[in-house]
């Protein structure tokens, strides 16, 4: 395989996860907010979670393998423990590591759910959003595609479409903490 | 919902509700997996077409900073090719010692 066989892989795995890691927060967030009960019902959504979930990981590992042995980006073993060491984009490719792992210690807590509290693996489950927030930067900084106009236009689209539902969802769980405070109508 | 009749009782009204556009979950999980393999694939295509980016953040010229390097550019793809090396002369040294 020629360097720019795995600097092609590299690219396309690493937009795939993120592609990936995108359904995967969205669907999450649907879950509660009902902002895709248009598109199915929330088995289906659930569905969606979990395999989105699922397929990230091999795209993931795919695109660190391969920036591992592309010579030119001189990623090494120790970068992903220890994020800001590289000597290329150390701060862009450092944000990959932090939620690489940050996304591994979701995915962990998520096998381990029935060992946890609830509300042990819900906080270890809401570090997906920083996650992703790290994600999205660490493409936006780091990826070489994200430059091109249509790329761009696509990806701060959908980074808009994730803070809409984001919105209704914080939104929607407030009004359920808070439902003295929802308007009543009384009913003659 | 309820609303008064003529004759004064309440009637329940029953609002359609909209079934959502998939249905089946196996559908709605092929369709997350056709999204994720087709961005995939596009950006393979995309990739081989455009492997190197001039409008990049991170260009290769920080990378030929950090080390001495020597660039060369294939005129194929248009990536460049980073290799380290020193630069050796062909000639044989030659020493010349004065003998007077």
């Amino acid at each position: 395989m020629t360097t720019d066989q795995i600097w092609i892989i590299a690219r396309s795995s690493g937009t795939a996860a993120l592609v990936a890691l995108v359904l995967s927060i969205l669907s999450g967030m649907a879950l509660r907010s009902g902002a895709l009960a248009w598109l199915s019902h929330n088995r289906g959504v659930r569905a969606v979670h979990d395999l989105t979930s699922i397929l990230w990981l091999p795209l993931i590992v795919v695109h660190v393998i391969t920036l591992m042995l592309d010579p030119y980006a001189k990623v090494g073993v120790i970068d992903l423990f220890i994020p800001f060491l590289v000597p290329y984009g150390s701060f862009a490719i450092g944000l990959g590591t932090i939620s690489l792992q940050l996304i591994a210690v979701v995915l962990v807590a998520t096998w381990l759910r029935s060992r946890l509290t609830q509300q042990g693996w819900l906080a270890i489950h809401r570090l997906s959003y920083i996650a992703f927030v790290g994600s999205f930067a660490h493409g936006l900084l780091a990826g070489t595609d994200f430059a091109q106009p249509a790329l761009s236009a696509l990806a701060w689209l959908t980074a808009a479409v994730l803070a809409i539902v984001a919105f209704r969802r914080l939104t929607a769980s407030r009004a359920r903490q808070s439902p003295a405070r929802s308007k009543t109508v009384a009913i003659p | 919902m309820r609303r008064p009749a003529l004759g004064g009782a309440l009637v329940v009204v029953k609002q359609p509700r909209r079934s959502p556009l998939v249905t089946s979950v196996n559908a709605i999980r092929a369709l997350a997996a056709g999204i994720t393999m087709l961005s995939l694939a596009g950006m393979t295509v995309y990739a081989g077409d455009h492997l190197h980016n001039q409008t990049a953040p991170l260009q290769p010229a920080a990378s030929a900073t950090a080390a001495p390097a020597t660039v060369t550019t294939t005129s194929s793809t248009g990536r460049l090719q980073l290799t380290r090396g020193v630069s050796t002369t062909t000639t044989r040294p030659v020493t010349t010692t004065h003998h007077s």
